[in-house]
């Protein structure tokens, strides 16, 4: 397997495999939906593009007051 | 003739037919659920878009790969195929059972934020790695902004009112936001 399929299929996990399971666990319950899941819900529909931008900096170990930091983050300013 | 038409059939033409027949199904599913006032029909419809949107996900990650080398088809169509089975079939699995339209709202919206938010977060991690170009960026945010703030109003809508069916033009937001993530796909150039 080459590095860049290695990469990719690690990128996939990070975010197929929780995505699949976040869906999951919703979905498999019948029962109505608890003050819990509907904060749940809140918590994620706050997120924005600063917020998301700044989570994937400190992903890849970027300072986001680094030159390119600053610079991603005034993109989803 | 068959060969030749097979051979003319490229993997981005059959993810557009997948993506066009997806969209077609789940608009035609949520508009019927919403007329029937039948919440299976429409979580139903809500979960092919979101099928669609873990489509656009795996084409980020596909888009982002550096064009100088090659693609690893191998293991990509496999995870497609997968997450698109396990949707499909989850889908169709919930459906068949007893839920109250709150649970069936709630599922669409939340299906909905998921798989977006998690598009929108492989997207920017592709743009600060340089594998994305930064022009769409703010275009792409606006639209992800727009859509988190419709499916906060949502929430509200579906917590405090229990007969509550998640509006049919959120999903039409997010199946907007895919089209265009879509879109930037197709034209990627690197930066650098």
């Amino acid at each position: 397997m080459t590095p860049l399929a290695l990469a990719m299929v690690q990128i996939i996990a990070q975010y197929g495999i929780p995505l699949a399971e976040q869906l999951y666990t919703k979905w498999a319950t019948g029962a109505n939906p608890t003050a819990q899941d509907f904060t749940d819900l809140r918590t994620l529909a706050q997120d924005n593009g600063v917020s998301a931008m700044t989570a994937e900096l400190a992903k890849l170990n970027i300072d986001p007051k680094s030159p390119q930091g600053v610079a991603l983050l005034a993109l989803v300013q | 003739m068959k060969q030749y038409l097979i051979a003319l059939l490229t993997k981005d033409h059959v993810e557009s037919l997948i993506r066009s027949g997806l969209k077609l199904v789940s608009g035609g599913l949520i508009a019927l659920g919403t007329s029937q006032n039948n919440p299976h029909l429409t979580e139903l419809g809500a979960a092919l878009g979101a099928t669609g949107l873990v489509t656009s996900l795996i084409n980020v990650v596909e888009g982002g790969q550096d064009s100088a080398q090659p693609k690893p088809t191998a293991v990509a169509p496999k995870i497609v195929n997968t997450a698109l089975l396990f949707l499909l079939g989850l889908s169709l699995f919930f459906t068949g059972c007893t839920v109250t339209q709150q649970k069936a709202a709630y599922n669409t919206l939340w299906s909905i934020e998921v798989t977006a938010d998690n598009t929108y977060h492989a997207y920017v991690n592709q743009v600060a790695l340089g594998n994305l170009r930064t022009n769409d960026v703010p275009q792409v945010t606006h639209l992800f902004n727009q859509l988190q703030a419709g499916v906060l109003l949502a929430e509200s809508a579906v917590q405090f009112n229990t007969n509550a069916i998640a509006p049919a033009s959120l999903v039409q937001e997010s199946a907007d936001f895919m089209n265009l993530i879509n879109v930037i796909n197709q034209k990627t150039k690197p930066t650098n």
